[in-house]
């Protein structure tokens, strides 16, 4: 399983995109809305495909078949594995960074 | 203006993604933001081709090759050909023949990344490059028409052996970092046998073997690997790609034809519907 350091600038984007589809398949604009809606940041179209065709090709989502010239992607076991790991260590991060700005 | 854009995606690109964007971003103005990221999205589709990963060709390297290749042509250019074959008579003709055939490495490079072949536009990119440097980079550094080492008949043996053993250790291993590997071995093998203190020479002197006719046989070996290379089929066009880039209305999704994937895959059976 591939992980997401060597993604460069887009894994941060791949984070928001994997947690968007943790939920339930997306589309492309749905994604881009929904993390708009929880992230604040708006996926430019440019990037959305560019960390949407690197996650497809480690295998970390899918595309399903297309509706209405739309293609709904879909989380894979591998993307949610690597997910989980991905915002526990920064769920520590927060914690421990929280608890020391709290300290000062 | 997206249409506009996204003509500047690759085709494979245009073919698995745009549709989607086009139904996305396509109606509604798009802003100055979105469209600088639409054409940095381009440019990374070129350097980085993600979606068809497995077998695909190695483009920016090729481009590398290209580019030094084209350089190096517009500097032969500024020679005057006729005084050179005046000057320098059938040898000249040779290092024409070179350059010639320089292009034609050019061509099948360029082939190669028409068919998204990556041992095709990898050995396009080394001819071109290596019968360039024989023909005019290194005699030229050496202040010579042309090198002891690799002059007349022997220089394309020469040139052969290195592209011949990189070409097929790159078909042999389907990995590119092999290559200099296959290179090196070829330029060893050049000079070990067609050069003055080659060991054809030193058979021919020592144990009484015909040296021209162990150097034929090797020229034959050495392009007949180049044909086998070449005839391998890369393994995307063993595979394909998938998901299908363009399935016809209708068509069963086949299964994914290799790495298997962690959980089973839904989509697969179902009828691919075009809208």
């Amino acid at each position: 399983m591939s992980g997401l350091a060597d993604l460069g600038r887009f894994e941060e984007p791949a984070v928001l995109v994997l947690t968007s589809l943790a939920e339930r398949p997306r589309h492309g604009y749905a994604i881009v809305q929904d993390v708009q809606a929880v992230a604040g940041v708006k996926l430019g179209p440019g990037t959305l495909y560019a960390t949407l065709a690197r996650l497809e090709a480690r295998g970390l989502i899918e595309g399903l078949p297309a509706e209405d010239r739309r293609r709904p992607y879909r989380i894979t076991g591998a993307g949610l594995a690597l997910l989980r790991q991905r915002l526990q260590r920064m769920e520590a991060v927060a914690r421990t960074g929280l608890a020391r700005v709290a300290g000062t | 203006m997206t249409r506009l854009l996204i003509r500047l995606y690759p085709r494979a690109w245009r073919r698995r993604y745009g549709s989607e964007v086009l139904v996305h971003y396509g109606c509604g103005r798009l802003g100055v933001r979105d469209t600088l990221d639409l054409l940095g999205g381009a440019l990374d589709a070129h350097l980085h081709p993600q979606w068809a990963r497995r077998g695909r060709t190695w483009p920016w390297i090729f481009f590398l090759a290209a580019a030094g290749t084209a350089c190096l042509w517009l500097a032969t250019a500024a020679f005057p050909v006729e005084s050179v074959l005046e000057r320098y008579g059938s040898e000249a003709e040779l290092e024409l023949l070179g350059l010639a055939l320089s292009g034609g490495g050019l061509a099948i490079g360029l082939a190669g990344l028409a068919t998204r072949s990556r041992i095709l536009s990898t050995f396009g990119a080394l001819m071109a490059m290596r019968l360039l440097i024989d023909a005019v980079a290194l005699p030229a550094l050496a202040n010579r028409h042309v090198l002891p080492v690799t002059s007349g008949y022997p220089w394309l043996l020469a040139s052969s052996l290195a592209i011949g053993w990189s070409a097929l250790v790159a078909a042999a291993t389907r990995r590119l970092w092999p290559i200099p590997v296959g290179l090196g071995l070829g330029l060893f093998l050049e000079v070990l046998l067609t050069s003055d203190i080659s060991l054809a020479a030193w058979l021919g002197r020592n144990a009484g073997l015909n040296g021209p006719i162990l150097l034929r046989w090797v020229a034959f070996s050495a392009w007949a690997a180049i044909v086998a290379a070449l005839a391998t089929p890369s393994r995307q066009r063993r595979h394909g790609s998938w998901p299908p880039d363009d399935p016809a209305a209708g068509a069963r999704i086949p299964r994914k034809p290799y790495d298997a994937d962690p959980e089973p895959l839904e989509a697969v059976g179902q009828v691919w519907r075009r809208p």
